[in-house]
C-alpha cells in the first residue's frame, strides 16, 4: 500500500500516481513511516493543530495598545487587518527589534510603521510538515491561517507544533 | 531511504545549538536591549562568575514596554527571571520539545553540571532539526496543495 503525500489516500503498490488526486508517487514509495511522529507529520493537516483565533487590529492601532494587547491575551504576535483581509504581522520579535529602548517614545505610533507586511499564511488543508518547512524556512514562529478570499480565521505558532509533537511522541509510546 | 527522526534518542547537541548572549546583573536594561537588537537575538542569559543565575526573552522584554516607563538605567538583574529552566547536552530533542511545550518555552539554555551556559537551544533550531531529518517528499508537496487536485474522471 502507498499512503499518498499529498491527500492521503491508500493507493495499491506500484501505482505511479495517486488515484485520487494524481499526485505523482514516484518518489513515495520507499518513505514507510517509522514512528507515530513521521506518520502524523506526513499525514495530517494544519487544522488538526490547536490554533488559536487571530487576534486581530486594524492598521492605525497605536503601538502601545499592541504591546498590552499581547501580554493581556498572552499571545506572541497580533495580526493586523485591512477591511478583514491579512494585512500584516506584528510580533513580540518586533517589538524588540524595532522599538528596543524607544518604545515609550513610540506609543503613539501605528502599528502599520513596525508590522511585518504582508507576511506568508497557510490555509488549513496545508500539510503541519508544510508549515513547520515554512516556519523553517521563513525563521517565522506565526503564520496567519486564511480562507480563499485572504479572510485570517486563525494563527498558528511554533508552540502549537511543540504541542503537537509532544502528544504524537507520547501517542508513540515515547516517555518524556 | 530511512527516516532519521529519532526524538527520543538524539540528544540536544543534533538539533544545532545557537551561542548565548551573557551578560552580568548589573548590565543596564539600555545596554541589553541594544546588544541584543544588534546580535539580532531574542533573549540574553544573565550569568555571575560564569555561572547561569537568570534569563531576559523578548517576553520580559515586552512585558516591561507594554506596562510603559522602562527604567532603561536599571540593572538587568532586577528584572530577570530567575533559575530558569535548563537542559543538559545529553538531553534528548524529543526532552526538549516536552519542555518547550509545557512550559511554554521558545528557548532553553543547555548548562553543564556547574550550570556554566554550553548554548541555547530555540524553537526555531527544533523546526529545523525536524526539516533536516525528515524526507524530503514531504516537503516537495504542491506548494499549493489545491492546485493538483484534480479529481479523477471516470474509471
Amino acid at each position: 500500500m502507498t499512503i499518498c503525500p499529498h491527500c492521503g489516500f491508500e493507493n495499491i503498490e506500484g501505482v505511479d500516481e495517486c488515484a485520487e488526486c494524481r499526485h505523482s508517487l514516484a518518489d513515495t514509495e520507499e518513505h514507510v513511516p517509522a514512528t507515530e511522529v513521521e506518520r502524523a507529520l506526513m499525514h495530517d493537516q494544519i487544522a488538526v493543530l490547536a490554533s488559536r483565533p487571530a487576534i486581530t487590529v486594524p492598521p492605525e492601532t497605536p503601538i502601545r495598545d499592541v504591546l498590552r494587547l499581547l501580554v493581556e491575551k498572552e499571545i506572541g504576535c497580533v495580526v493586523i487587518t485591512r477591511d478583514g483581509k491579512l494585512a500584516g504581522i506584528f510580533s513580540e520579535r518586533d517589538a524588540l527589534m524595532k522599538l528596543n529602548v524607544q518604545a515609550d517614545e513610540l506609543g503613539d505610533e501605528p502599528v502599520s510603521r513596525f508590522m511585518t507586511p504582508d507576511p506568508q499564511a497557510l490555509s488549513y488543508n496545508h500539510k503541519v510538515a508544510f508549515a513547520v518547512q515554512r516556519m523553517d524556512q521563513g525563521s517565522f514562529r506565526h503564520v496567519p491561517i486564511v480562507t480563499d478570499d485572504q479572510t485570517v480565521t486563525a494563527i498558528i505558532s511554533a508552540r502549537d507544533i511543540m504541542h503537537y509533537l509532544t502528544e504524537k511522541m507520547r501517542q508513540g509510546g515515547a516517555e518524556l | 531511504m530511512n527516516f532519521q527522526l529519532n526524538l527520543d534518542t538524539e540528544t540536544v547537541e543534533h538539533a544545532h545549538l545557537s551561542v548565548a548572549t551573557c551578560v552580568q546583573p548589573e548590565t543596564t536594561l539600555r545596554d541589553l536591549l541594544v546588544t541584543l537588537k544588534e546580535d539580532r537575538r531574542g533573549a540574553a542569559l544573565i550569568c555571575e562568575h560564569g555561572r547561569l543565575v537568570g534569563i531576559i526573552t523578548e517576553r520580559d522584554v515586552l512585558r516591561l514596554m507594554a506596562a510603559g516607563h522602562m527604567d532603561l538605567d536599571g540593572a538587568v538583574g532586577s528584572v530577570m527571571v530567575r533559575d530558569p529552566v535548563t537542559l543538559a547536552r545529553t538531553d534528548t530533542v524529543g526532552k526538549a520539545i516536552s519542555v518547550m511545550s509545557e512550559g511554554g518555552y521558545r528557548r532553553i539554555p543547555i548548562v553543564d553540571d556547574q550550570k556554566r551556559p554550553v548554548g541555547m537551544l530555540k524553537v526555531s533550531s527544533v523546526l529545523h532539526y525536524l526539516v533536516e531529518h525528515f524526507p524530503q517528499v514531504v516537503y516537495t508537496l504542491p506548494p499549493t496543495p489545491d492546485h493538483a487536485t484534480q479529481k479523477r474522471e471516470g474509471a
